[in-house]
């Protein structure tokens, strides 16, 4: 009797995003168009990845919060991300974007899906292990990235004496490495995975050491929506419980990607914890 | 006395054995995903063993306590012992609280921290489950029974438990061949408990070896000074805990300490609390607390009296905010402390509650909330230390509670080895 009532209810009193999907029928989901295993195109210019996967599990649920109401999912591709989730172009962004404290003055997000970071690429055998062993190394970074940033921040502050050089792309700054003319790469971890996936012999080099800068992932959609942010919580939560979190996961991050290569990156402890938190059995 | 005696050293070289094995492993197959696998192979022992356990406790907890409330007979004596109980609980709350205070601020683990923090812009997004009030106490009462055993929902089991067991002692004769049903029915679980129990060095094997498959050893020494402050805290805590002890019961805390190494062990090893409940349960009444007791104080101490989780609280948070050099004046922390009190008694069956408790600190208290990245790199072995350390004080809480009540009796299966012991009443 309970569940009867509390759906009527909500249908009557839709407001927010779920007002406008229930009205027109479709949800606008933002993606990238080579945000590896996020959000990118396949070979038939389809959007896919680990947080398409997961916005077409949000527009079930709030097909769930609808009635049942079937839904249309409509891709939309936009350079400037919030602004377009503020004039509603996108319903839900699923990239890979960044959660932190200035955006969510302007919008909310999902629970954490991902947390990336700064980490260092080094050969097999090499000595370097974490930041510290750096003093007296080389180690490259890609001009303009937030990687450059935190290796200057490391070098200050623990006055490990490195030298730092940069190059334009990420494809060059593995090169040097490949090359021998510097003895790290940092880099981010899932980009520097990537990277190797795609090198003729990713089994001589390994990722290292600790984060040296920590980007936690979501999804992106409107603030002060508390029925939408509802929806998306609560399939975070069903999918952490019922393991569909850690399968998706796999499935982008310790899986053959649909391109052929694999990332080889286990989940961090980090979000282990997260997902544990969010009910995923131990 | 001499089979339990094995467990315990079978289990404490499953440990040692898992760490060599979990070591090999680490260094054997440095690529991650092949690590990864691996351990999740060895897990799912682990993950058998616990699932055996979570399969006993709700018939453990709703058996043994309609059977102990039944015999306490009356509300009065119940709300004597709940009261007695809570006030327990209240105290070693403070202390544990207070603990983790004095000693996070005097060895200071966060000053001058060897690693990159994470930018104070980020966030884990855990505070979102905040805690609430209202919500925590209507969710005390189940709607259905059936559900809160499903679930394994400690709180909602005893509430009914209290009820069906106070009302069956009212009809009195009537409700006798009930009571003695379920009477049976605990010691069935019990004997259930010992079948699984022999598992428990495989588990215990299991769980260390996985563990340090994916993580190494490494990662204890790039977090050595948080890890060895918050450790030796704890050791702190368990000598205050066991002298807590002494001032009640004596000499038999040593006693009772020996006999609860078995579930320290297994609460320790596989970072459940949980894992330790049945034995516990088993141990504490082979101590002399009468059932009655246990079977009351221990599934509450579940939920109210988790020192460890407690004292990691307050340990955490300032070790967050001396990370972030961020200075709280005394007023602050102790209003902090005062807080937690409250918030970390809607720890019960919340997953990984801590680390949401301490979020929900950290924003109150305006520390960056990123922070938690930070310590979540290790929370698995730190979960290690405050399971044992739930554990140690829930059954000092009982024993207390039951010489506080007059109902620790002698040792009831003492073989005539152990005569010596003073026998108090």
């Amino acid at each position: 009797v309970g569940q009867t009532a509390s759906s009527t209810d909500s249908v009557e009193e839709l407001s927010g995003t779920l007002k406008k999907i229930h009205d027109s029928g479709t949800v606008l989901i933002g993606y990238r168009e080579s945000s590896i295993p996020f959000s990118y195109l396949n070979s038939r210019g389809e959007p896919i990845g680990y947080s398409i996967d997961l916005g077409h599990a949000i527009v079930d649920g709030i097909s769930n919060e609808l009635d049942g109401q079937t839904l249309k999912i409509k891709f939309v591709t936009s350079e400037t991300r919030i602004p377009a989730v503020l004039n509603g172009e996108i319903d839900l962004e699923c990239g890979s974007t960044t959660n932190n404290v200035q955006r969510q003055k302007q919008v909310a997000f999902s629970p954490i899906m991902f947390v990336a970071g700064t980490k260092l690429l080094v050969r097999r055998d090499s000595p370097i292990q974490s930041f510290r062993d750096l003093a007296g190394k080389t180690v490259v970074v890609t001009e303009g990235t937030t990687n450059q940033e935190a290796i200057k921040q490391i070098a200050d502050k623990f006055a490990v004496q490195m030298h730092v050089v940069s190059c334009k792309d990420h494809a060059e700054s593995f090169e040097q490495l490949v090359s021998g003319k510097v003895e790290a790469f940092a880099g981010d971890d899932v980009l520097l995975r990537g990277l190797l996936a795609k090198s003729r012999a990713p089994d001589d080099f390994a990722v290292v050491g600790e984060f040296l800068s920590y980007d936690p992932y979501g999804i992106m959609f409107r603030k002060d929506d508390p029925q939408l942010a509802q929806v998306v919580n609560r399939v975070f939560h069903e999918m952490a419980q019922s393991r569909e979190l850690e399968y998706t996961y796999n499935r982008w991050f310790l899986s053959k990607l649909p391109s052929g290569e694999t990332l080889n990156l286990p989940m961090s402890a980090q979000l282990e914890e997260i997902f544990r938190a969010l009910g995923a059995p131990d | 006395m001499q089979k339990s005696g094995h467990l315990t050293l079978y289990i404490l070289l499953a440990m040692i054995l898992g760490i060599v094995v979990g070591f090999a492993c680490h260094s054997l197959w440095p690529d991650p995903k092949t690590a990864a696998n691996i351990a999740s192979y060895i897990s799912l022992v682990t993950d058998l063993f616990l699932r055996l356990i979570k399969m006993i406790i709700a018939p453990l907890v709703f058996s043994t306590l309609v059977v102990g409330i039944a015999h306490m007979g009356d509300s009065k004596t119940v709300g004597r012992v709940g009261l007695k109980t809570m006030g327990w609980f209240i105290t070693a709350s403070l202390l544990s609280l207070a603990l983790g205070l004095v000693m996070v601020s005097i060895l200071r683990p966060g000053e001058n921290l060897g690693l990159p923090l994470p930018d104070v812009n980020a966030t884990s997004s855990l505070k979102t489950s905040s805690f609430n009030a209202k919500e925590f106490i209507a969710h005390l009462v189940p709607t259905s029974i059936f559900a809160a055993l499903a679930g394994n929902e400690m709180l909602q089991i005893v509430v009914f438990a209290v009820f069906f067991g106070l009302a069956a002692a009212a009809l009195g004769e009537t409700a006798q061949p009930m009571i003695a049903i379920f009477n049976q029915g605990a010691h069935v679980m019990l004997k259930v408990t010992g079948a699984v129990m022999k598992m428990a060095p495989l588990a215990v094997f299991a769980a260390m070896a996985s563990i340090i498959t994916t993580q190494g050893l490494g990662i204890l020494l790039t977090y050595a000074k948080f890890m060895g402050g918050f450790y030796l805290s704890l050791i702190l805590l368990w000598g205050l805990l066991i002298l807590a002890g002494f001032i009640f019961l004596g000499a038999r805390t040593a006693r009772l300490v020996s006999m609860i190494r078995e579930p320290f062990l297994l609460a320790f090893s596989t970072a459940s609390s949980e894992a330790a409940y049945p034995k516990l349960l088993a141990q504490l009444e082979r101590f002399g607390v009468s059932n009655r007791i246990t079977s009351f104080v221990l599934p509450l101490g579940y939920s109210f009296n988790l020192d460890g989780s407690m004292m990691y609280c307050t340990f955490a948070t300032i070790f967050i905010a001396q990370a972030y050099n961020i200075h709280l004046p005394l007023g602050t922390e102790i209003v902090m402390l005062l807080l937690l009190m409250v918030t970390s008694k809607g720890m019960a069956g919340v997953p990984r509650a801590s680390l949401v408790v301490i979020a929900a600190t950290l924003t109150t208290f305006n520390i960056p909330e990123a922070g938690l990245l930070l310590i979540m790199g290790i929370d698995q072995f730190l979960d290690m230390g405050r399971s044992a350390t739930n554990a140690v004080g829930n059954s000092i809480a009982a024993a207390v509670v039951a010489k506080w009540e007059g109902e620790l009796e002698p040792e009831p299966e003492d073989k005539p080895a152990i005569t010596s012991l003073p026998a108090e009443a």
